[in-house]
């Protein structure tokens, strides 16, 4: 449903043809729509977006990797972050759910607080919601 | 036409989610044969995120390149052009650099009733209005297959044309077959599809054998409950086991796309 936080709201299509690459490419390391105007801006030599925080696709797409990039998406006060195979939701009362995306697609199981991946996934999300301009 | 400059297109489509994940997920296959010849072509982004969760919010750090927070955008109510120089949005330096600007149908959230002043600073040729499709059932032949919003679905082939989508798609066709100016271009198509009301030509719908359309079995597992993600976003009758009205929503993805590839092939793709 609309304005939640689980993958199957946050992740959305996005393709991008260069007529003059012909072949057929699949990336998995994740991105945003905040990346297509740098994107753009890169693939037209113009100057970069002033203050964005996206960042050109370019290197990816010329096979450059970036796994460990936490992507953010917002609902008011509820953040929730994509990094590597996790998905952390901080929802506004603080309470948190984070789902491994490479075995529960479908995020029914909450990994919880004690999950040895937990402390990086959650100063990952204090860290990339503070560079959005959010506190929690 | 200066050989460096390259034209852009930018296709948007309102609410449409990741479709890779879900194409026999449901076990009747969803069927996005023109979305896949594009993929075939094309550098697709498996895992791309909104920066919202909502329309206007997601839109806006689309169309800046900026965070929904810098912006003060939280949600549908908060209008950027309200609060901000319309110059913020990055298709404005394409415009300054020379490009010819030109939109057509929902890339921003209320194109439809954007300022003019606002579309005179962005663009340079005029604003397209194209009807929403809540209407249709007053100027086409109707029937209805059931469903979220019941399933609406017009009859005729020669009433295509009559959506919202296909309208934009030809205003896009019209822009790249008469376009003959030396700047190069940039063009916004915006699709209101998939978002509802789930109206579509009646094929669309046949498309899906909906007695084969089957709920993933881990939907009939329990999940992990969040007190206030419950709370917050209580479950839609509409979607569980007993209503089953989601799955009358299914032709809402192959539409769009169907549409989209005239467009496609106006820019002489194949």
């Amino acid at each position: 449903m609309k304005s939640t936080l689980w993958e199957q709201v946050a992740s959305i299509p996005l393709i991008i043809h260069d007529p003059r690459r012909k072949d057929a490419q699949s990336i998995i390391d994740p991105v945003g729509l905040i990346d297509i105007g740098p994107t753009v801006m890169d693939m037209l030599d113009l100057q970069p977006i002033d203050g964005t925080l996206g960042q050109s696709l370019t290197g990816l797409m010329n096979g450059n990797r970036n796994p460990e990039r936490a992507i953010p998406t917002f609902f008011y006060d509820d953040v929730a972050i994509r990094k590597g195979r996790y998905r952390l939701i901080r929802y506004r009362d603080g309470s948190t759910q984070m789902y491994d995306l490479e075995n529960d697609y479908w995020q029914v199981r909450n990994l919880g607080t004690d999950h040895p991946e937990f402390p990086q996934m959650f100063s990952a999300s204090q860290e990339t919601s503070t560079s959005y301009g959010f506190k929690f | 036409m200066n050989a460096k400059k390259l034209n852009v297109l930018l296709f948007s489509f309102d609410d449409a989610i990741n479709p890779w994940p879900y194409l026999t997920a449901f076990k009747e296959p969803i069927q996005i044969p023109n979305l896949q010849r594009i993929a075939e072509q094309s550098t697709v982004f498996q895992a791309a995120y909104s920066q919202a969760s909502v329309c206007g919010p997601s839109r806006v750090s689309l169309m800046t390149g900026l965070s929904t927070l810098q912006l003060g955008v939280h949600g549908n109510e908060d209008d950027i052009f309200k609060l901000h120089d319309p110059r913020i949005v990055w298709p404005y330096t394409l415009k300054k650099q020379g490009y010819f600007c030109s939109s057509g149908g929902k890339v921003h959230h209320g194109y439809i009733n954007l300022d003019p002043a606002v579309h005179d600073v962005l663009y340079d040729d005029d604003h397209k209005f194209f009807a929403r499709d809540r209407n249709i059932p007053l100027y086409a032949e109707t029937t209805h297959f059931g469903g979220v919003q019941k399933g609406i679905a017009t009859v005729h082939p020669e009433d295509d044309e009559k959506f919202h989508d296909a309208r934009a798609a030809q205003s896009a066709i019209d822009f790249l077959e008469n376009y003959d100016a030396d700047l190069p271009f940039y063009r916004e198509v915006g699709f209101y599809s998939p978002h509802g009301p789930f109206y579509t030509p009646a094929r669309f719908k046949e498309m899906y054998r909906v007695q084969r359309i089957t709920r993933p079995p881990i939907w009939e597992e329990s999940y992990d409950k969040s007190e206030y993600s419950e709370a917050t976003f209580p479950p839609k009758p509409a979607y569980s086991q007993k209503h089953q009205l989601w799955k009358k929503a299914f032709a809402t993805i192959s539409r769009p796309i169907r549409t989209a590839i005239t467009i496609w092939a106006a820019f002489g793709m194949r």
